[in-house]
């Protein structure tokens, strides 16, 4: 049986996939290394999309998200185009992103008072062409971002060349979504475990414990190094020796690490 | 010398009509001191006679709209129109209260030819919608007396110019009718009733004899007129900042009507600012509202170069921001800042920075245009030791000069540190935090309000890590950052 032509045009759509076949993976105009191989290997195209909607679903701020996209985010920074922050939820601390390998220079904050103003914003900058990568904070509530809302970005965000990072309550994870990639964050001890709730044209359902720094996770402090408190006008000198002062001290490498990404 | 004279008839209605939408032509009047001084075509066509009383006028037609003339907004037309005017010759005069003297036989090479730079005139005249009478002569009152001659809006070559002749237009203004002088209406009634009716005749009469009985300026006139005395007249200057206003007939309660005459504006400032190879950096509307009042909207635009289309978008989007609660009579556009066009050079093949940049600036003023200049910033890395400074909001994003501590630092720092609870040793926020690196001792601010505190990173128990500190002075607990 012949298909009729305008069905085969409708497939040959980009946005349009067919479960049985799966696109073309490893691309580098469809995706960006995540500069997790664990990550990376369970995403079927091989790293984040580029150009559509990736939603991260997590209970809290401050769980490791940022360790999750900062590899890819540094290497964003490097090109040519801006990366903005619209409604993050806290101040985005200039000195760790730098740590990060994220070149300062190239990001944008944006603190929108109203959510219409949020969607405006989100929806303009991913039109305009001059966006890298854009990281949007969804305000909490199952209400607040509604599909026709999402779905209005998803079409934008076809105007992006980098991927377009939604952050959002655990509750939109029952939701429908037209995010091409949608995982949750969940925190445990060891680190942070990832699970995909939706991949667009890949299997979904995998899970992934993504390691903290070890910086991070050092031994808990031991309370003989617990400084004693000084109150009052009775100061004792020999505490101040007892602790590194960093006041002065000048960094031991000449500047932050940068990630391998290829 | 070849001085062209543009008298505009209409001036009194154009101030008024200008700013309205191109085809409508309400039937308006313009009235000075109770009479009728002009009226347009379709006022004319209703029998609206310039000289009537405005009670007349307004009993001939209940559509008619009567205004007072306004000479002050006349003559800010005329001005704007002086420096249009500049791009056809480089000496321009004004002759209030509504002609243009332009001495254009310099311009002639230029524009190919009289009759093609008339063209390029009636062009741009009828597409700013600007009625006119053109009159030729060598000399600036010689010109002026022509445009009186010749029939309105007929922009042609006069008779005179197309003979060839050296004295042909002498031979023409003799043939003229004493009535096209400029002289008072009692030294009019005088010539008429010495029996003089063509200008020819004055001057074939004695200086001597015409002073004695019209006044010492009367023959040196007709030595201008005829060109056998100098005529000095002041040369218009353009102006160094672009500032103009369109006054509406009908006040404007809708924001969205603004657009059109904005546009117009737009386009002026365009011609203006590229002529002096400029382009506007932050230009600003002025909304006239009731008594008099303006309301500003400043619009701020980091584009490089100057575009109409998208100045006006940023136009709409400050328009979309402001309510109109009161109706706007007028709209006036200023261009505060400019800078100077850069030469820019074009590679050869197309590149990915190259468009790139001017996107991104138009984003970034629509973005800053509606949510507020503060609420788009950039990030700088500040030198201070107190976490709380070490870094900065700035508007231009712009490669830092900041160095960065190896210590470990939250990706998120809470804008103001929260106080927490808890013990000496353990602090607590909605759960106890334990402790898993730390301390890190920062003293600081010893020349202000001195800061001793120590630093520790914490593990609450939903799974978040925070940056807490613990003040010397107190021992008390705050949370200042989240391990992103």
């Amino acid at each position: 049986m012949r298909m009729s032509d305008s069905l085969l045009s409708i497939l040959a759509r980009p946005d349009i996939w067919q479960s049985g076949r799966h696109a073309p993976a490893n691309e580098p105009h469809h995706c960006l290394p995540s500069g997790h191989p664990a990550l990376d290997a369970a995403l079927h195209q091989g790293g984040w999309p580029r150009a559509a909607l990736t939603e991260l679903l997590a209970t809290s701020c401050g769980i490791g998200e940022m360790q999750l996209i900062a590899p890819a985010l540094a290497h964003l920074s490097h090109g040519v185009q801006r990366i903005f922050f619209v409604a993050p939820p806290h101040i985005p601390y200039a000195p760790a992103l730098h740590a990060l390998g994220l070149r300062l220079e190239r990001l944008v904050v944006l603190t929108p008072e109203q959510p219409g103003e949020l969607f405006w914003s989100m929806e303009q900058i991913l039109r305009s062409g001059a966006c890298g990568c854009l990281l949007g904070w969804l305000p909490d509530g199952r209400g607040a971002a509604g599909y026709t809302a999402l779905r209005r970005l998803q079409i934008a965000a076809r105007h992006a060349r980098g991927p377009v990072f939604l952050f959002r309550d655990c509750a939109g994870a029952s939701l429908v979504s037209p995010a091409a990639l949608r995982i949750q964050l969940q925190h445990e001890t060891a680190g942070l475990t990832l699970e995909i709730l939706k991949q667009r044209g890949g299997r979904a359902g995998q899970r992934i414990l993504l390691g903290r720094p070890s910086q991070l996770l050092a031994h808990r402090v031991m309370p003989a190094l617990m400084p004693v408190i000084v109150r009052g006008n009775t100061v004792k000198r020999d505490d101040e020796a007892e602790l590194p002062m960093d006041t002065h001290n000048p960094p031991p490498a000449s500047g932050p690490q940068q990630p391998a990404l290829h | 010398m070849l001085w062209l004279c543009l008298h505009f008839t209409q001036l009194p209605l154009e101030v008024f009509s200008l700013a309205g939408p191109p085809d409508t032509d309400p039937p308006l009047a313009v009235t000075e001191r109770h009479r009728v001084c002009a009226a347009n075509d379709s006022a004319a066509a209703l029998g609206i006679r310039p000289g009537m009383s405005a009670s007349t006028a307004q009993a001939l037609s209940g559509s008619l709209r009567l205004r007072e003339r306004e000479p002050a907004h006349e003559a800010a037309t005329l001005i704007a129109l002086a420096d249009w005017a500049c791009n056809f010759s480089s000496q321009v005069c004004v002759s209030p209260p509504d002609r243009l003297l332009l001495e254009i036989g310099a311009s002639l090479r230029l524009f190919h030819g009289e009759a093609a730079l008339l063209g390029v005139m009636e062009a741009d005249l009828a597409a700013r919608r600007h009625k006119v009478c053109c009159g030729l002569g060598p000399t600036p009152s010689g010109a002026e007396l022509m445009a009186r001659a010749l029939p309105c809006n007929a922009v042609a070559l006069p008779p005179w110019q197309l003979q060839n002749e050296p004295d042909a237009f002498q031979k023409m203004l003799g043939k003229l009718p004493v009535e096209l002088l400029a002289a008072p209406e009692k030294q009019q009634l005088t010539m008429q009733r010495m029996g003089f009716t063509r200008i020819g005749e004055l001057l074939a009469l004695p200086r001597a004899a015409l002073g004695r009985r019209f006044g010492k300026a009367f023959p040196d006139y007709l030595q201008r007129l005829a060109g056998h005395s100098h005529d000095p007249r002041c040369t218009h200057r353009p102006r160094d900042r672009f500032e103009s206003t369109l006054h509406f007939l009908e006040p404007v309660c809708n924001a969205n009507m603004l657009l059109f005459p904005a546009r117009r504006l737009l386009a002026d400032m365009g011609r203006f600012l590229e002529r002096r190879q400029l382009y506007c950096q932050r230009l600003e509307w002025r909304l006239g509202v009731a008594h008099g009042e303006l309301r500003i909207l400043p619009v701020a635009c980091s584009l490089q170069q100057h575009r109409t289309d998208a100045l006006l978008d940023l136009t709409r989007l400050a328009l979309e921001g402001l309510r109109l609660a009161e109706a706007t009579e007028s709209l006036g556009l200023a261009c505060l800042e400019t800078a100077a066009l850069e030469g820019k050079i074009n590679s050869l093949f197309a590149e990915e920075s190259s468009d790139g940049g001017e996107a991104e600036r138009l984003l970034l003023d629509r973005l800053r245009l509606r949510l507020g200049m503060d609420r788009v910033h950039g990030l700088y890395l500040a030198d201070a030791t107190l976490p709380e400074q070490a870094w900065n909001g700035v508007h231009e994003p712009a490669a830092h000069a900041g160095t960065s501590t190896w210590m470990q630092r939250p990706c998120w720092l809470l804008r103001q540190p929260t106080r927490l609870g808890g013990t000496e040793a353990q602090p607590d926020w909605n759960g106890p935090i334990d402790l898993i690196s730390g301390p890190e001792r920062i003293d600081s601010n010893w020349w202000g309000e001195p800061q001793r505190r120590d630093y520790f990173i914490g593990r609450h128990g939903s799974g978040t890590l925070l940056w807490v500190f613990r003040e010397r002075a107190s021992g008390e607990w705050f949370a200042q950052g989240l391990f992103g």
